[in-house]
This record gives structure tokens, C-alpha cells and sequence, in this order.
């Protein structure tokens, strides 16, 4: 695939794919379809539409919505005039999205129904194409437009904000086809593959590895209309679907649930036998039967399942054998934003459970020091141009084109990655979502009960999402506020602090939330330049 | 709704709501702590599901799917908002199973 921009990118999977079925979604008892002409018919209406909004090469243009098949059709409609896409995470409180919309400076949006709320009252609310009149829009023939160039910025992705101050990772038509491009030869995607699109696609895994790697192949990507497991399994029933990219909380469900309706129907020694043959045969004879053993799980799985794709956090190596048994394959890959976003991945050919794979092509990967163990560093066309308006903390994490991911891994004799740890405060939760300490201690600050505050992942000790982290603060309480509210006892002030940290949950998108705090007195100890120690105090906790 | 359909609704709520609050409580408490992996005995009805027990959006999600599915009724994604502790559950499942009730009458 010769291509080196979003908008050439269009153009051949327009021309080669034409009658072929790009996007689909369920609509009633039926599936709403757009075959790759549908969708570039579309895309040009959109552009005249922001053409005539004032949207120009180099422009921003906000992106939110559920997921559903105007979200690509938008991306592609914005990046190919040349224009920077800003997808923005409908997830989010509307005052978290405000911020984000103002430090990019967006000229226009592009939002569905269900989020217009989100541009009210905002500088673009008149400046806006609702996703619901796509269809509606007049056909106003080709936009005259600008040149796209490989080095040109095509998009613009937030991850939650550090200090109130947003951080825009800048990714160009580079960084992004060429990463695209190198995943889509590691597979042998085409036309008869039907990818399940379930992850938020603003989410940089999802849109290259669920959409824009898909879509220059000629794939067909079914858009899930909800996220409960039985509509997924329907979804992959009803539409033959092969191949899908999740996140590992989501198998954990699935095979949840499997063991579930196992356990109900009283099937649990048949199960187990199962399994322990698949092993033994796996075992002896290096063969994977589970395909055959389980066959009725694969039928609930709509029986053409190539394989998962599994990113975002850590895979548990057990669910990953689990599944392998069952002759599912799950593909664990590694990345974050800053790389558009895939530096590593497993591949049916070369998997290595409990690895995150080899590097893809065109990818450089070392680790930092003389030690085996230590930062994972990234070298490649998809590493990012630098976080937008934020000059100094870019030149932090790229130094001489290496990007240092922060990530703490090393590499066996074969190349596989193994991620040990993060050398970076960033807690990163069972959903693979980013939590940064610095913005939970922002809000927290503001509390009145509270004077400062420390804020860090621990290990979640039981549940489904046990072993994974969730946010837990240190606060230290303002005596001074204490003493103007005469609520001077350690339980009376404990319950105060309680009642304002509920009460900033409820206004956190969820998964910031913090899970738990303790109450510490003394001030937290800083280093010279008035740093928090936290490392200190992570040791002082015994949280590792 | 009229206020007089609106209220013979919430009546039939309430006989609903009396004949199934201890079943239906315990019944949607056995359910979360499935999906979630938490012991019964450690869910209280007040405790915050996103803060106290680590619920997030996907297992959310997973939750009103198992009630669903238990229920023959279809939680909207969009209610995860409203709810915050199980008692919030237990609340969203009878307005729904009224509902349910409404339709079939």
C-alpha cells in the first residue's frame, strides 16, 4: 500500500473497495449499510459543509459522538481537506470537554445528537454539523482543495489534562498512515473480514487498529450499538464478525460470563475436561483443538472469529491461555497515543503470551540504560510531532526522536516486549484508561477541607478488577478551614473530607473517581523545587 | 402521562415495590456481586459502585446487561449516569419492570 496521507489513504480504498460494505449498525431488526461510495458521497457533502462553516487546511475541528458510522466519515471528511480533526471523548463531563475545545482552538464541531449539549453555549455552536444531517446535506460537488502533505498535521488527541492545563498529542498524516500501514502488514485483512468496532473510537488504538487500518483494506466494520456482552455476542452472531479490538476487562466479561452459564447448566466437570485435554493434545502434539472441543462457544461467538486484538492495559497471561485453549486467539499489542498509537504487537504467526509482541515495521525499540530492565524507548515514523502549545514537556519525552514511553519492560533473545512497570505516576485503570495523579490533585486542592494532596494508583485487592490499579489520595486537611468550622477531631474531620471527596466524584467523569483516601497531618514531605515526593510517600504506604 | 395514569403507575409501583423488596434486593445484590467479583456480604445498598467497589463504565454496562437479561427488561446505557450506589439499582430495575408491566397491560 503506497500511501502517505489520511486522504490518499481514501482515495485508493475508495477506488479499489467501491461496492464493498465500508460501515454498518444495527437499526431496528436490520443493519444500516454504507459501502464505500455511500461513504465517500458523504464525505464530500461534509467537506462543502465545512468549507462553507469557514474550515480551512490547518483548521480544528472537534469531533464527539457515540460510537457509529458518521465518526469515521467525519475523521476522513476533516483530514483529507487538510484540516486537523480533534477527537474528543464523549465519556467526559461537559466541563472537562470545554477546556479541551479551547486550548485547540477548534473552528467548527462535528457532533451527534446525543452530545450536541456538549457545544451549547460554547464559541462553535453555531459552527456545527450535526452527524443525524449527513444525509441531508446539499451536494454542492467537489470542494476545491488544498494539497495534503505526509508531514502536515492531521490530528489533534487529548489524554486527560495534568494541572488543569490540557495535553493535545500532535499527530501527523505521517505518524498516523505510516502506523496504520505497518499494522495492516502484519495481518492478513481484506475484504471478507468484518471488524466489530466496541472501543470508543477517539481512543488512538481504536482508530487505527479498528478503523483506518480496516478501512485501507477493504474490510467491513460493523459499529456495536451497545456494549453489553449479549449485544456484542449478537453483533458477532448475527454479522459474522472476525476479528474485534478490545480492551482486557472486556474478555474478562466474556469469559465470565462463559463460566457463568457453565456453572447454571451444571456443565463445570465437562468444561474441565475440555480443557484439560486441549492442553494435553496442545501439549503432545502441538496441535490447538480448541476450536473443535469448544465449538459451542464459538458459535456463540458467531463462529468466524480470526482473532481478538487486546490493548490499552495488561492482558492477564491466564485469561490470554484460557481463551487459547478454547481456540481463541487474543493479540496482545502495546502503544500509547504519543506513537498513533502501536509500537509492538503479537501476531497469529509469532505470539508469545504474557509479551506484548515484537516491534512492527519501521519501529525501533530499546531499552534505556546498560541494565536488561529498564524504560522502554520508541523510535518511528508514528512517533508524535510534540504535545500541542506545550513545548518543554515534549522535549521531556522526546529526546533526539526517541520517544520514552515511561513504560519499564525488557526485550528476550527473540525481541518479544515484556512490560515490567512505569517509571511515570500515570495509573492506568482495568478499562485501559489514563488516570493523571497531578489533575485528581488539582481538583482535590481546590477542596476547602483539603490543603494538599497526594494522589496514586494501588493494586484493586478483590473483585474482577483485582490487580489492576484504581486512584487512592493522601490528604492533608486545612486545619485552618477545620478551625473556622470549630470540627476539630480526627473522625469528625475525616467525615467532612469524606462528604466534599464524594461529592467531587459525582462531578469526575467515572474512572477518575477516587476510590479511597487516607488522612495524613503532617505536611507531604517535597523536594526543593517544591515537588511532591511520591515516591517517598508510596513507600512510606507500602503501595508498590 | 396524565397525572391519573401517572399515579395509578406509581401505585402499581408501590404493590410491585412491596411484593418484591426483599427478593428483588437480594436478588439484584447476587447479581452485581457476580459480575463484579465482590462478595455479597461486602455490598452495602448505600455503597458508591464507582468509588467503594470499583464499578466502572464497561462493568456497568455488564451490569445492566445481567439485568436484562434477568429480567427480561432493557436498561438503557445512557441511565449509568443516574446511578451511584446499588440502592439506585434496585430503584432503576422497578421503575423498569413497571414500565414493563404498563406496556403489557
Amino acid at each position: 500500500m503506497q500511501v502517505a496521507t489520511i486522504k490518499e489513504l481514501l482515495e485508493q480504498s475508495v477506488a479499489s473497495f467501491s461496492k464493498r460494505i465500508a460501515f454498518q449498525i444495527k437499526d431496528g431488526f436490520d443493519y444500516r449499510k454504507l459501502t464505500y461510495t455511500d461513504v465517500d458521497r458523504l464525505i464530500k457533502k461534509v467537506q462543502a459543509q465545512l468549507t462553507s462553516l469557514g474550515v480551512a487546511k490547518g483548521d480544528r475541528v472537534a469531533l464527539i459522538s457515540e460510537n457509529r458510522p458518521e465518526w469515521p466519515i467525519a475523521y476522513l471528511a476533516v483530514t483529507s481537506l487538510g484540516a486537523i480533526v480533534v477527537p474528543l471523548d464523549a465519556m467526559l463531563n461537559k466541563e472537562d470537554i470545554l477546556p479541551l475545545i479551547n486550548n485547540a482552538g477548534v473552528k467548527a464541531g462535528i457532533v451527534s445528537q446525543k452530545y450536541i449539549g456538549y457545544i451549547t453555549a460554547t464559541d462553535i455552536e453555531n459552527q456545527k454539523i450535526v452527524m443525524e444531517d449527513f444525509g441531508q446535506l446539499p451536494e454542492l460537488g467537489t470542494t476545491e482543495q488544498a494539497e495534503v502533505y505526509a508531514s502536515d498535521v492531521a490530528s489533534i488527541v487529548y489524554t486527560s489534562g495534568t494541572t488543569g492545563v490540557p495535553k493535545g498529542i500532535v499527530l501527523t498524516h505521517k505518524n498516523i498512515v505510516s502506523n496504520v500501514v505497518s499494522v495492516a502488514s502484519l495481518f492478513d485483512f481484506g475484504p471478507k473480514d468484518n471488524f466489530l468496532s466496541v472501543l470508543p473510537l477517539h481512543h488512538a488504538f481504536e482508530t487505527t487498529a479498528g478503523f483506518l487500518a480496516p478501512f485501507s483494506l477493504g474490510c467491513k466494520i460493523t459499529y456495536a450499538e451497545s456494549l453489553k456482552s449479549y449485544a456484542i455476542l449478537n453483533n458477532m452472531q448475527k454479522s459474522s464478525v472476525t476479528v474485534m479490538c478490545g480492551v482486557p476487562l472486556l474478555y474478562q466479561l466474556f469469559y465470565d460470563g462463559i463460566m457463568r452459564e457453565v456453572e447454571e447448566k451444571k456443565l463445570g466437570k465437562l468444561f474441565s475436561l475440555l480443557f484439560f485435554l486441549s492442553k494435553f493434545v496442545k501439549h503432545v502434539i502441538g496441535l490447538n483443538i480448541g476450536k473443535v472441543l469448544f465449538k459451542i462457544i464459538h458459535k456463540k461467538f458467531g463462529g468466524k472469529i480470526r482473532f481478538f486484538v487486546s490493548g490499552g492495559a495488561a492482558l492477564d497471561p491466564e485469561l490470554a491461555l484460557n481463551f487459547d485453549l478454547m481456540g481463541f486467539k487474543i493479540l496482545q499489542g502495546y502503544g500509547m497515543t504519543e506513537s498513533a498509537p502501536i509500537l509492538t504487537c503479537n501476531t497469529l504467526k509469532h505470539n508469545k503470551i504474557g509479551s506484548v509482541g515484537r516491534a512492527i515495521p519501521e519501529v525501533k525499540i530499546k531499552i534505556a540504560g546498560t541494565d536488561p530492565v529498564g524504560e522502554i524507548l520508541a523510535f518511528g515514523p508514528n512517533i508524535m510531532k510534540g504535545y500541542y502549545k506545550q513545548k518543554e514537556l515534549s522535549s521531556r519525552i522526546l529526546i533526539n526522536g526517541w520517544l520514552y514511553t515511561g513504560d519499564v519492560g525488557y526485550l528476550d533473545e527473540e525481541g518479544y516486549l515484556f512490560i515490567t512497570g512505569r517509571t511515570k505516576d500515570v495509573i492506568v485503570t482495568a478499562s485501559g484508561v489514563n488516570v493523571y495523579p497531578d489533575e485528581i490533585e488539582f481538583a482535590l486542592n481546590k477542596l476547602e477541607a483539603v490543603k494538599e494532596s497526594c494522589v496514586f494508583g494501588d493494586k484493586v485487592k478483590e473483585g474482577i478488577r483485582r490487580g489492576t490499579e484504581e486512584v487512592i489520595a493522601l490528604i492533608v486537611p486545612d486545619t485552618e478551614y477545620f478551625e473556622k468550622i470549630g470540627r476539630t477531631g480526627d473522625e469528625s474531620i475525616r467525615n467532612e473530607i469524606d462528604k466534599e471527596v464524594k461529592e467531587l466524584n459525582k462531578r469526575m467523569a467515572d474512572f477518575k473517581r477516587i476510590a479511597g483516601f487516607i488522612v495524613r497531618k503532617e505536611e507531604l514531605p517535597k523536594t526543593r523545587l517544591k515537588k511532591i515526593k511520591r515516591f517517598e510517600l508510596k513507600k512510606e504506604l507500602g503501595v508498590k | 402521562m396524565t397525572n391519573a395514569s401517572h399515579r395509578s403507575a406509581s401505585a402499581r409501583g408501590d404493590k410491585l415495590k412491596m411484593s418484591n423488596e426483599g427478593t428483588l434486593s437480594k436478588e439484584i445484590k447476587t447479581l452485581v456481586s457476580k459480575v463484579i467479583k465482590i462478595p455479597e456480604e461486602k455490598i452495602d445498598q448505600s455503597a458508591n459502585l464507582f468509588s467503594d467497589l470499583g464499578v466502572d463504565s464497561l462493568l456497568g454496562v455488564e451490569i445492566f446487561a445481567a439485568l436484562d437479561k434477568k429480567y427480561g427488561i432493557d436498561v438503557p446505557e445512557d441511565r449509568l449516569k443516574d446511578v451511584n450506589t446499588l440502592a439506585d439499582i434496585i430503584k432503576l430495575v422497578e421503575d423498569q419492570l413497571v414500565e414493563k408491566q404498563q406496556k403489557q397491560n
